[in-house]
Formats: structure tokens, C-alpha cells, sequence
């Protein structure tokens, strides 16, 4: 289910078989490391959006969790925090973070949830290209919550 | 004077051309009425606008996924939409063409991945399945049969066009 009203009406009435949210992670930098930052951001929410297709009836896709590039991590964690746990009072068991932004690498056992993967420039890939690329990576999300549905 | 017979007379040739002008005159104010009037049909043909999607001497029994794309318009908004179906040959060797979303809640489901239940379309999300034909097994969550695409064959090539849901379970 997509953060949309249509969507959004069916969660409501099936609210007991849809118990996992998916949150990219989309940095915001307008330093020298823009375009890259745009990239991972771009990169995430591409992987994202497939994964919600292929999961459509059980995943809520979340708008983007954004920060700056320059917002201390822990003042970024501790935002993240209480965006899961309000997902988490509202009945969601499985919450996934998915991103290309590598400074969340450091802190991934504190943040179980966190899916990780590296960027690929999307603009210089022609279509059929992007298509596997895309693929490839959503299979990474995929197996990753297929597993964990399955403990 | 054997030319007489055939020679047309004034009043003749007068009624001649008027009814031919007159008739050329009513075609062309009709013409356009009979093209509002079986509109709807020559819509019908263009709106089912079929893509071609493989090979029919590539089809087998077995399942086979296929990824192609349609032109959707949403409003203003123009893109393409990736559909996926699984095609093969049933027992009477009919071409199949089935969408593998779930009709419980719009998963995608794949065939033949569960271990446990062999030969049979599986939904990662809340276990419902389908037999080989896309009919949902009884017990498990989906409430109706997977929909299946209409399907054309032309100089060999399968076409697929809208999916379409079967009713019944």
C-alpha cells in the first residue's frame, strides 16, 4: 500500500494483514556532495517502491524519514526512533528502514530494521538497464522481509 | 434513326444531374451521422489495444513469467505501466495468461517457490494460493480466481490485452 488515500482506505479496513512499514531514508545536502546525496535518495525510494509492488497487501510504503546531511546522527536516531515507535503503537510488527546513504552502515545494530544497499547513478543507465539493476536490489529488500516474516 | 433510342432528352438529363448532385449532397450529411452513430464501436477496437509479448511456439505447459508494458494516462499524467503474466498451455493445449496479483490484498505471486506446496501459484504475503489454472485453493486467504489477460494470436506471436476477472471460485 502506497501513502495514498486510496491506499490508505483499504489499510484501514484490512488494517490485521497489512503489519509491516517501509521507510526510505532520504538524505538532503546541497554541499559538494549533492548530486551523490541526491543519488542515494533517488536510488532508495526507486528500491523501495518496487518492493511495494511486489508486497503490495501486507507493506504500508511510508513518505521519506528525511534529514540533513549535516544533523548529527543521534539527533537523527533519535528522530528515526520516534517515527518507529509511533508505526510500532499503531499495530505495525515489522518496520524496515531502506537505504543507500552509507553513514547509517555504522549504526546498523542499532537500528535492526535497517536495509542497506549501494547507490547506482540511474540517470546514465538506459531503461532496460535501470530495470535490472532495480531488480536486482529489490531482491536484496525482498528476501530480507520475506525472512523476517517468516521468524 | 436508330440513334434515337439511346439519345437522353433535355427533361432526362435535368433529372438525371439534379439526382445525382442531390444524392452526393445527402451522402455527405449523412456520412458524418453514421460515423457518430457506430462511434462506439470503432472506439471499442482501438481501446483494446493488445501488446506482443512472445512467441507462441515458446510456450509450454510450464508457467513462464513474461514483464511487459502498457501506456497508461493518469489525468495529465503519462507513463508506462509494467505488467507481468504467466503464460503457458493448459491440458487442451489453450494458451493461458494469468496476472499474478493476488486478489486478496495485490501482492505479487510467483509459481512454484513453496517447497511445502508444489505446483501451485504462492502469495509471499499471507500464504494464499492458487492451483496451475489460477483457481484460489479453498482455505486460504484470496476470495476469487487469479484474473487472466485476454489473449490474440497473430503470425505467431502471442498478444496480451486488459486482464479480466473469471467470477466463481
Amino acid at each position: 500500500m502506497n501513502w495514498q488515500a486510496i491506499d490508505v482506505k483499504r489499510y484501514l479496513q484490512n488494517k490485521e494483514y497489512i503489519d509491516t512499514v517501509i521507510l526510505p531514508l532520504v538524505p538532503l545536502s546541497w554541499e559538494s556532495d549533492m548530486l551523490a546525496t541526491v543519488r542515494e535518495g533517488e536510488f532508495a525510494l526507486a528500491i523501495a517502491s518496487a518492493a511495494e509492488r511486489e508486497l503490495h497487501g501486507r507493506v504500508l510504503l511510508c513518505p521519506p524519514f528525511a534529514y540533513l546531511k549535516s544533523e548529527a546522527m543521534s539527533e537523527r536516531m533519535k528522530r528515526l526512533k520516534m517515527w518507529e515507535n509511533e508505526c510500532r503503537a499503531n499495530g505495525t510488527k515489522f518496520v524496515f528502514f531502506v537505504t543507500s546513504d552509507v553513514d547509517w552502515k555504522r549504526v546498523e545494530e542499532e537500528c535492526p530494521g535497517l536495509i542497506w544497499f549501494a547507490s547506482a547513478p540511474l540517470e546514465h543507465l538506459e531503461a532496460r538497464h535501470q530495470k535490472d539493476v532495480i531488480e536486482e536490489n529489490v531482491e536484496i529488500v525482498l528476501k530480507r522481509i520475506r525472512t523476517e516474516w517468516r521468524s | 434513326m436508330s440513334n434515337k433510342e439511346h439519345d437522353v432528352t433535355r427533361r432526362q438529363f435535368l433529372n438525371y444531374t439534379l439526382m445525382g448532385v442531390g444524392g452526393f449532397m445527402a451522402a455527405g450529411m449523412l456520412a458524418p451521422m453514421v460515423r457518430f452513430a457506430i462511434d462506439p464501436l470503432l472506439r471499442e477496437e482501438k481501446g483494446g489495444k493488445m501488446v506482443d509479448v512472445m512467441a507462441v511456439k515458446d510456450i509450454t505447459t510450464e508457467p513462464v513469467r513474461k514483464t511487459f508494458s502498457v501506456d497508461r494516462v493518469d489525468g495529465w499524467h503519462k507513463f508506462k505501466e509494467e505488467k507481468i503474466a504467466y503464460i503457458f498451455k493448459d491440458d487442451n493445449g489453450k494458451i493461458i495468461a494469468l496476472s499474478p496479483v493476488c486478489t486478496h490484498l495485490g501482492c505479487t505471486v510467483a509459481w512454484n517457490d513453496d517447497p511445502a506446496h508444489p505446483n501451485q501459484f504462492h502469495c509471499p504475503c499471507h500464504g494464499g494460493r492458487y492451483t496451475k489454472t489460477g483457481i484460489n485453493v479453498p482455505g486460504t486467504p484470496p476470495p476469487e480466481p487469479l484474473h487472466v489477460y485476454e489473449t490474440k494470436v497473430k503470425n505467431g506471436r502471442l498478444y496480451l490485452g486488459e486482464e479480466k476477472p473469471r467470477g466463481g471460485a
